[in-house]
C-alpha cells in the first residue's frame, strides 16, 4: 500500500510536468489547427537556457525561470512568424505547417546539439533547495511538491483565462475561425502570436523543471517527451486545457506504475498502449469531443 | 439624392479568384443614414463585392474609402476599428461561444467602445432582439437559424458602425424569420441612426427597406439608382439572364 502510494504521487510530480508540456502544446493545436512539432525544440530550448544560466552565471533555479519562459515564450513566437504564418492561407496550411515545423525542429536541434557538443549535460547542484518532506507513509521533496503546485496551479489560471477573460474568448473565436475574428476586430496574428508565446513559455518552464528535478540536460530532451505530450493530448482530449491536465497526469501515473511494478523498459509500452486504447475505445479522449477543440 | 460626404464608397472596384473575375468594375456610395439594397442572382458578385469592402478578397483594382479615407488596403480588423461591420453570410457564429460571449468578443473588438461602456452596448442588442436575452448562456451551435442571424447582427450592432453591412440575412430563414429580420431594420431604422446600410439579397425583399438600389449581374453592376424607381425588366434580366449565357471573365481581360 505504502509503495503504491509512493508510486501515485511520484507519477503525479511526473505527469504534472508532462501536462504542463501537452497543455502549451495544445493550445497552438487547437488555436491553429496545426501539428508544431517544433515546440519540442523550444522545451529543449528551455533547459539549455537555464542550464546555462545556472552553471555559467550561478543564478538559482528561482531566478532563471522567469528568463526561461521569457526566452522560449520568443523563441516560439520567432518561431510562429518565420515558420508558420506565411502558410497558414495555404488550402493544405496544416501539411505545409508541419512540414516546416518540423525543419524548424531539426534546426534548433541541430544547433542545441552543437552548443552541447552532443553531451548529456547536468544542472549544478544547488539550483534549488531540495529537502524532503513527510507525509505520512509518502515521500516528496520540496522541488517535486513546488513542480506540482506550479504545474498545476499554471494549468488551472490557463484554464481560467480560456473560459473567463476577453483574451481567452479571443484566443477561442480564432480557434474556431479565423476571418470571422478579424471582421470582429480581433488581431489574429496578435492573438497567434501571444498563444505561442504562452505555449513556449509553458514548455520552457516545464523544461526547466525537468532538468533540475530528473538533472539531465540535452538536445533531444524535448523530442522525447513530445510523444507523451501528444500522448496525454489523445487521453485528456485534443484542445482542452483540463483535458491535457487529466491526460497529463493519467500517463505519468500509468508510466511510473510500468516502472515500479514492472521494469522500467515497459514505461514506453504502457504510454502506448495507453495511447492506442484511447483511440480506439475514445478517440475524443476523457473531456469531450471536437466541439471542445475551439474551447481551448 | 444626399449631398454629403458618402460614408462608403466604391471607385471601379474588380475582384478576382485566381484566374475567374468575379467582380468588375463596381461603382456605388453609401450615404450615412441610408440604405443601399445589392440585388443579384446567385453568383452575381454580391458577397464577394462585401468581402473585397473589409478586405477579405483580393482587389485587382480600384479604391474603397470610408468618409473619404482610403482603406483598400486596411488590415481587415483595422478597418472593424474604423466603423465597418459585415454580417457574414452564413451568420458565422462563433459555434462553441455563448450567446453572450459572441456579443463580449465583438464589444472587445469594438475599438470605439470605451470598456466601460461594453456591457451596455450588449444590453442594448438584447433590448433589440428580446428572444435573445433568455438564450444568452447557450452555445451558439445550438441555436436556431434565425436567432444566429440575431446574434451575427447584434455582434455587428454591438460595434455602432458606421457602415452595416448584410450579407443574404433572409438565406436559409424560415419566412417568420425573414419578417422578423426585415421587421427589425424597418422598425429600428431610427436606432441605426446615422449608420449607411448596404444590403446584399437573393430576393426582392431588400426593396422594402432600401432606399436606393444596385443591381448586380455576372459581377458588373446592371443598374443604379433609387429603389423605388427600379425597372421590373432589370430585375428580370438581372434575374433570369440574356438569351445567350456569357462565359466568366477570365481575369487578365481587364476591368472594363
Amino acid at each position: 500500500m505504502d509503495f503504491w502510494l509512493q508510486q501515485t504521487v511520484n507519477g503525479i510530480v511526473l505527469g504534472s510536468v508532462y501536462a504542463l508540456y501537452a497543455s502549451g502544446f495544445g493550445l497552438v493545436m487547437a488555436s491553429l489547427r496545426i501539428f508544431h512539432v517544433a515546440h519540442a525544440a523550444v522545451f529543449t530550448w528551455g533547459a539549455v537556457v537555464a542550464w546555462d544560466l545556472t552553471t555559467r552565471l550561478g543564478w538559482p533555479l528561482v531566478a532563471t525561470l522567469p528568463v526561461v519562459m521569457l526566452a522560449a515564450g520568443l523563441l516560439n513566437v520567432a518561431a510562429y512568424f518565420l515558420l508558420i504564418r506565411h502558410l497558414l492561407k495555404r488550402q493544405d496550411a496544416e501539411l505545409a505547417a508541419f512540414i516546416s515545423s518540423m525543419g524548424g525542429l531539426i534546426i534548433l536541434v541541430e544547433v542545441a546539439h552543437h552548443l552541447l557538443d552532443g553531451a548529456v549535460e547536468r544542472m549544478p547542484a544547488g539550483v534549488f533547495p531540495v529537502s524532503p518532506l513527510e507525509l505520512g507513509p509518502v515521500r516528496i521533496t520540496t522541488l517535486h511538491a513546488t513542480m506540482v503546485v506550479v504545474s498545476i496551479g499554471l494549468i488551472a489560471l490557463l484554464a481560467w483565462g480560456m473560459a473567463h477573460t476577453q483574451a481567452g474568448r479571443e484566443v477561442r473565436t480564432v480557434a474556431a475561425d479565423r476571418e470571422t475574428a478579424s471582421l470582429l476586430g480581433i488581431n489574429v496574428d496578435r492573438v497567434s502570436a501571444g498563444v505561442f508565446f504562452a505555449s513556449g513559455a509553458l514548455a520552457g518552464l516545464a523544461a526547466a523543471m525537468v532538468a533540475t528535478a530528473f538533472n539531465v540536460v540535452s538536445a533531444d530532451l524535448g523530442s522525447g517527451y513530445l510523444v507523451i505530450a501528444l500522448a496525454a493530448m489523445v487521453v485528456g482530449g485534443f484542445g482542452s486545457v483540463a483535458g491535457a491536465l487529466a491526460g497529463g497526469l493519467l500517463i505519468g501515473v500509468a508510466s511510473t506504475y510500468a516502472t515500479g511494478y514492472l521494469d522500467s523498459s515497459y514505461r514506453d509500452l504502457v504510454v502506448f498502449a495507453l495511447l492506442l486504447g484511447f483511440l480506439v475505445v475514445r478517440p475524443t479522449g476523457l473531456f469531450h469531443t471536437r466541439s471542445e477543440l475551439a474551447r481551448v | 439624392m444626399p449631398t454629403s460626404v458618402p460614408a462608403l464608397s466604391l471607385e471601379g472596384v474588380s475582384v478576382s479568384y485566381g484566374h475567374v473575375r468575379a467582380v468588375t468594375d463596381v461603382s456605388f456610395t453609401a450615404h450615412p443614414g441610408r440604405v443601399v439594397a445589392l440585388l443579384g442572382p446567385n453568383g452575381a458578385g454580391k458577397s464577394t463585392l462585401l468581402r473585397a469592402i473589409c478586405n477579405q478578397a483580393t482587389k485587382v483594382s480600384g479604391r474603397v474609402t470610408l468618409f473619404g479615407a482610403d482603406i483598400s488596403t486596411t488590415r481587415t480588423h483595422r478597418i472593424t476599428h474604423r466603423g465597418v461591420a459585415l454580417v457574414p453570410e452564413g451568420r458565422r457564429v462563433i459555434a462553441p461561444l455563448t450567446v453572450q460571449e459572441n456579443l463580449q468578443v465583438a464589444a472587445g473588438g469594438a475599438r470605439r467602445l470605451e470598456p466601460r461602456d461594453r456591457t451596455a452596448a450588449i444590453e442594448r442588442v438584447y433590448h433589440l432582439f428580446p428572444p435573445l436575452q433568455r438564450l444568452r448562456d447557450r452555445p451558439s451551435a445550438l441555436l436556431s437559424g434565425g436567432e444566429q442571424q440575431m446574434v451575427a447582427i447584434g455582434r455587428a450592432l454591438v460595434a455602432r458602425p458606421d457602415v452595416l453591412l448584410l450579407d443574404e440575412p433572409s438565406m436559409g430563414l424560415a419566412p417568420v424569420m425573414v419578417e422578423t429580420i426585415y421587421g427589425f431594420l424597418k422598425e429600428h431604422g431610427a436606432t441605426l441612426g446615422e449608420t449607411a446600410v448596404v444590403l446584399a439579397e437573393q430576393n426582392r425583399s431588400a426593396l422594402a427597406v432600401a432606399d436606393e438600389v444596385v443591381v448586380l449581374s455576372r459581377g458588373r453592376v446592371v443598374h443604379a439608382g433609387p429603389a423605388s424607381s427600379l425597372p421590373e425588366d432589370v430585375l428580370t434580366e438581372a434575374y433570369l439572364g440574356s438569351a445567350t449565357p456569357e462565359p466568366p471573365v477570365p481575369a487578365s481581360s481587364g476591368a472594363n
